[in-house]
Parts: C-alpha cells; structure tokens; sequence
C-alpha cells in the first residue's frame, strides 16, 4: 500500500543514524563558501547518502523556483550538471506542495495509488520513491530539493530522511551564506575595481599613522613594497615632509570632527627620501571610528605641466617681447637713415661749397659741424638698439611722451598704411614729464596701435580712424589709443589682458598682457573701453615724475 | 628764353602765354625749391645741399604749413617726404592736382616700396627717391622737374 508520510521525526530510530555520516555530511556542506561547490557537494550527497538516482535543486528567486543544478548516478559515478535552458522534468504537483507547504513530502511508490499518482510525471516515468524536500531558513523558502529512484521504491528510508533533513538544514543556512559572501564580494568587487584599476594610490589607514594596506598605485608612488606594508615600517606620520605637520593636523581634526577630509595638495616622502607632490582625499570607515580609506593621487606629471606652461609663458613673453623688441628694432633701424642722409646732404653742401668761386669756407665749417651732429644721431639711435637687444633692466629716464608717441607713430607708419588706417593725434602741451623705460612705453603704444589698425582692417575702408591722445592726469598722464574698429564686447574688457587671450587664428595671445605687465611695472594702469560710437579705447596711466611709486 | 611764372618754366619772347606773368626768370637764383620734411635736422640738411646747388630754398616742416603758406604759388619744385604724419608727401600731391595747383614734386622716403613708387610715379610724381640720397640722381630729377615741356604737356593732360 503507498503511504505518503508527510513526516518523520529523528526519534524513529528504526535504524541507526551514522554519526560520522552525518558530521561528514554537515562539515562538507558547511564548509562551502562558494556557491557553485556548495552545490555540487549538496546534490552529491543527496544521492550518495540517499539512494537516489536523480537528484534536482530549485533555488527561490523571488517568488519563484529556479533549477539550479541537477544531479544523476550513472554507474558509479555522479553527474552534476547545470540547468541548460531545457525546463528538466519534474512533478509540479509535488515540488508546488512542498512550496505551499513547507512539508517535506515522501512518496515510497508514486505510481501506486497516491495523491500524486495523476501526476502526468508520475505516470509518464512510473516513478516509485520520491522525496522533496524545502530547504526553508525560518520563514523564507530558500528553495527544494528533490531526489527520485524510479527503479526501486521505498529506497527513502528513515535514517536516510534523517541524514537528508540534517542536509538540508545545513545547505539552507549554507545557501544563504554563500549569497551573502556573494554579496558583500560583489559589492566589494565593485569597488575592488577602483583600487585594482591603480589609477589612484588608494590606502587603508589608522589614526594612530600606520598605513594598513595599499594598491600597488600607492606602493608604486612611494617606493615601498608590500613587505614594507605589512610588518608596519610604513606610517603616513613618516612620509610626511616637515613643512607639511601643520597641515595635516589640520587634516586631522577635520576627520574627527566630519569623518572625512577633503582634497588637498602637500608632499610625501619616498622611501629613498626624494619628495613627491600628491593630492589627496579621504574618510574614516565610521564616524569616530579609527581606520578609514584614502586615496592619493601622483600630481608630478600635473607638476612637470604646470611648470612647462609657465615656461611656456615665459618664453612667449619674451619672444613677444623679442618680436616687438624685434619689430622695433627693425623700425629703429631704419629711424638710423635719418640721420645718415641727412650727412650725407650736409658733407654733399660741404664740397659743393667749397668747389665756389672763391670756396664758402663758413657754409663748409657749417655744414661739416652738423654732419658730427648727425652722426652722433645715429650713434644714440645704435645704442638704443643694443640696449633693447641686451634686454636691458627698464632705464628710467624723463622724456617727452608726446615725442615719443610721435616717434611710434612714425615707426607704426607702413603698417598703418597697409590697414589704410587715417590717424590724428590729439597730444596735450605742457604734460609733466614722465619717468620711464622710453623703449618699453614705446612698445607698448606700438602694440596697441597695431591691435588697433589689425582690428580695424574687418571695417570698411574711409571709416578706419585711430586717434592718439595724450593728456594730464593727476600728477601724470593718461594716454589713448581709440579705434573704430569693431569694438569688444563688454564682458571681455577685461579678460582681453588675459595671458593666451586672442581672436588671432595664429595668434599667440602674449601682447597685452605683456603691456599691462610693462605698465604695473611703472606704476600705472592699462585698460580697455568701448569707443563711442563704436571701436575700443585703449588707456594707460603713469605717474608723474615727482610721484613716489 | 625762359622766364618762370606759376605754370613753371615757360618758354616766351614776351611774358607767359598762360598768364599775365610778365617777370622774366634771370637764373637759377630764384627758382624756389620748396623742401617738406618733418624731421628738422634731415630738412635742414636739405635746405644747405640745395643752397649749394645755387637754388633759393624753404622749409615746410608739414604738408599743411606748406599749403597755408604764401610761397605755394611761387614753388618751382617741390621735395617731400612721404612718410609724415596728417598728410603725406603722395597725399600732399594728390592734393594739389585736385586744388589744380600741380607743382612738380621729388618724393623722397626712407621707407621706399615698389607698390607706393608705382603708384606716385602714376600720379604724375617726377621722382622718387631712396634716402640717403643720392645727389646725382637728385640733380637729374630736379633737371627733369624743372623741365617745363613734359611737365606741362603731362599735366594739361590730366587735368
């Protein structure tokens, strides 16, 4: 007669339960933190222990039941295998009673007269012994085992349904660790990532100084290796240069009072004592807890950049400098004919006169009087041209600015002409006389015509006018460049004196600011205005003579 | 012979035929070379060289002074420089065909280009120099300026 026996209890003891099978059992199963062995283990000793021939496991997922992994005994070997997308064969009936349930069920013949026995698994395999089994943890259903003979009937019996609950029991809790491991590897995974990738020098830390553990990023930055590490020689209140104690404390109790500090730069030491420059962030585990995790980040490459684009301006500073030096050497150059003709017309007169009859030796003492004048000329002018060569300190000298500016212009002439540009001046009598690097200031009025006549060249010929002005201000003067051009654009007045700041396709961007540079440096300031009705003002100021800087 | 009035040097046995000029031209002393630079030590050296060619000179030190001064009418020829700030010597040229008072003019420049010597020498410019200059060649443009049968003939052309 089939009889379902819906339970057993361990003290029918109509045979004796194996001890040793059952702490094997259960430390085998224990044992497994990885899901995938816990498995395997677990169908294997269900079939070995239970004298089944299949074996099936249904893990939950949410509401529902999975095949995990399906075992049978071929011979005397056991095959596990995972489920390969096929649905495997089993009788719902029997695995949703168990669900609904939470009963263990125990059929010793199927097919013989049970509940079960229209089950169409049941009656399509003939089975004979089944047992399903939950494997439930308290209230949830972690999931069932089921385990079939269908040669033999009542293979189940009592000790071996003993030996199985305990397996069960044991594979439940052991299920959900292993889901737990999973989890917490998954998340750690996740940010193992971060460290693993040592993109970042990243380090575990105690408050106390020591450097708990580090990524290769972090051992790599400082020289140190993971022996280093872990007898405790690395502490990070040693990779600390001295300057830099200040700072850290400060660090310090930032990560006491908020857990966590924010990113800043400062210096470590490398084992072999050379110093390098780094960024770094980082929190403690919890609030008013000990250790905590930092990463830091390698700014020598940052460094090496930063310093490169320093030099960088520098050197085009110095090569606008040149190149303006250079523009107005090449003017100053040829200011030189000036003075060369005219001696050459006065040593010209000279021999003219003294080819008269009878010779004029007065116009001859004259004229070769001023050629010496003109030749002196023309040595002053080389002078001037070394100096600027020599890129000599600013020689402060009084001058005459309106002379000076006049000078530009004259020198500003071929490229003023090029932009056919109409320029006036408007320069002031009776302006204080100013101290100061005539060829810097030179420079600077050179350049802002320049802009000015390039700007302009976008604006229809015949509306082209650039404007000089000079007048007092205060004790000093105040000099204008006005264009009318198309003027700028009242949110770049400013940024105009920006370093690299430029509308040129091939523009390097260095001119104003350098004139701006040139002008602090006198004392002064130099700044941009629209122009009524349209174009741009350009104007500096400098200080009298008399003013002390 | 030639007597000078203010079309330049005419050839006439009795005054101009252009005007009513009747003075007769008694030499080189009184043609009026009329000198615009606005560099003084470069002007001055110009006024002595011509001085000792023999000419009668004066100096402008801009286009402007010159045109406001009485001594526009009288001037033979004039030398000037191009680059000056207000008017330059091409401008200044320009200028006096349009006011239809051409007067034969010598540019003379420190900064000589091909496209700007094409150009003055288009608009009827007798000379134009490179500084310093060269005194041979000044003399043959001042021959050539002082030449009145091309000048004219080009001018009435012109205008």
């Amino acid at each position: 007669m089939a009889t379902v026996r819906k339970t057993i209890t361990l003290t029918d003891q109509q045979e004796n339960l194996d001890l040793a099978t059952v702490i094997k059992v259960s430390q085998a199963v224990s044992g497994e933190m990885l899901l995938d062995r816990l498995i395997d283990t677990l169908m294997r000793l269900a079939i070995e222990h239970a004298g089944a021939e299949r074996s099936l496991l249904l893990l939950s997922h949410g509401n529902e039941l999975r095949e995990e992994a399906e075992a049978n005994s071929r011979g005397n070997a056991i095959l596990v295998h995972r489920p390969d997308g096929r649905r495997a064969p089993l009788p719902d009936s029997i695995v949703q009673c168990v669900m609904r349930t939470r009963e263990i069920v125990i059929l010793d013949d199927a097919s013989a007269h049970s509940t079960f026995s229209t089950d169409p698994y049941v009656r399509e395999r003939n089975a004979k012994s089944i047992l399903c089994l939950p494997l439930a943890n308290k209230a949830k259903l972690a999931g069932v085992l089921y385990l079939e003979n269908n040669l033999t009937s009542h293979v189940f019996t009592s000790s071996r349904i003993a030996v199985l609950k305990l397996l069960a029991l044991q594979a439940t809790i052991s299920l959900e660790n292993t889901r737990l491991y999973r989890d917490l590897a998954d998340r750690e995974g996740k940010i193992r990532r971060l460290v693993d990738a040592n993109i970042l020098g990243i380090c575990i830390f105690s408050l106390d100084g020591a450097i708990v553990s580090a990524n290769d990023a972090f051992l790599r930055m400082l020289q140190y290796s993971h022996e280093d590490v872990i007898s405790g020689r690395v502490r990070w209140t040693d990779l600390t240069p001295a300057e830099w104690r200040e700072r850290d404390e400060r660090t310090f109790a930032e990560l006491q009072s908020t857990g966590t500090f924010q990113p800043y730069e400062k210096e470590y030491f490398r084992k072999d004592g050379s110093r390098v420059p780094v960024l770094k962030g980082g929190a403690l585990f919890k609030e008013g807890g000990n250790d905590g995790v930092a990463f830091v980040l390698d700014l020598t490459e940052r460094k090496r950049a930063e310093e490169a684009i320093h030099k960088l301006e520098a050197d085009f500073a110095h090569m606008n400098r040149v190149s303006m030096m250079g523009e107005l050497a090449a003017s100053l150059a040829h200011e030189i004919t000036q003075p060369i003709a005219a001696a050459r017309n006065n040593a010209r007169a000279a021999l003219n006169f003294l080819e008269k009859k009878p010779p004029e030796l007065g116009e001859v003492r004259e004229a070769l009087g001023c050629v010496v004048g003109d030749a002196d000329r023309a040595g002053d002018i080389v002078e001037r041209i070394r100096d600027q060569i020599k890129k000599a300190p600013p020689r402060k000298d009084h001058f005459d600015l309106n002379a000076a500016i006049n000078e530009v212009l004259g020198l500003a002439r071929s490229a003023i002409s090029k932009y056919d540009v109409s320029v006036r001046t408007r320069l002031a009598d009776g302006l204080s006389p100013v101290q100061a690097d005539r060829i810097q200031l030179q420079q600077v009025v050179l350049n802002l015509i320049l802009n000015a006549a390039e700007a302009m060249g976008s604006v229809e010929t015949g509306a082209r006018a650039l404007l000089l002005s000079t007048e007092p201000h205060h004790n000093g003067v105040l000099v204008g460049v006005h264009d009318s051009g198309p003027g700028i654009d009242a949110e770049h007045l400013e940024s105009v004196f920006d370093s690299f700041y430029t509308t040129k396709p091939d523009g390097t961007g260095m001119g104003l600011s350098v004139c701006r540079s040139i002008i602090h440096a006198h004392g002064g300031r130099l700044w941009a205005e629209v122009n009524e009705p349209r174009g741009a003002v350009f104007q500096f100021t400098l200080p009298g003579a008399e003013e002390r800087l | 012979m030639f007597i000078l009035c203010n079309y330049g040097w005419r050839y006439a046995f009795r005054g101009c035929t252009l005007c009513s000029n009747e003075n007769v031209g008694a030499g080189l002393a009184t043609v009026l070379i009329s000198i615009i630079d606005d560099d003084q030590p470069f002007r001055e050296s110009m006024r002595r060289l011509m001085r000792s060619l023999g000419y009668r000179v004066e100096v402008f030190s801009s286009a402007a002074d010159f045109i406001a001064s009485s001594r526009l009418g009288e001037t033979a020829c004039l030398i000037a420089d191009v680059q000056m700030p207000a008017m330059t010597g091409v401008e200044l040229h320009r200028h006096l065909i349009q006011a239809g008072q051409p007067i034969p003019t010598i540019l003379v420049t420190a900064y000589p280009t091909k496209v700007e010597r094409a150009h003055a020498l288009n608009d009827g410019v007798v000379c134009y120099l490179r500084k310093p200059i060269d005194e041979q060649k000044l003399s043959g443009c001042l021959r050539a300026a002082l030449n009145p049968a091309a000048f004219y003939t080009d001018h009435m052309i012109q205008s």
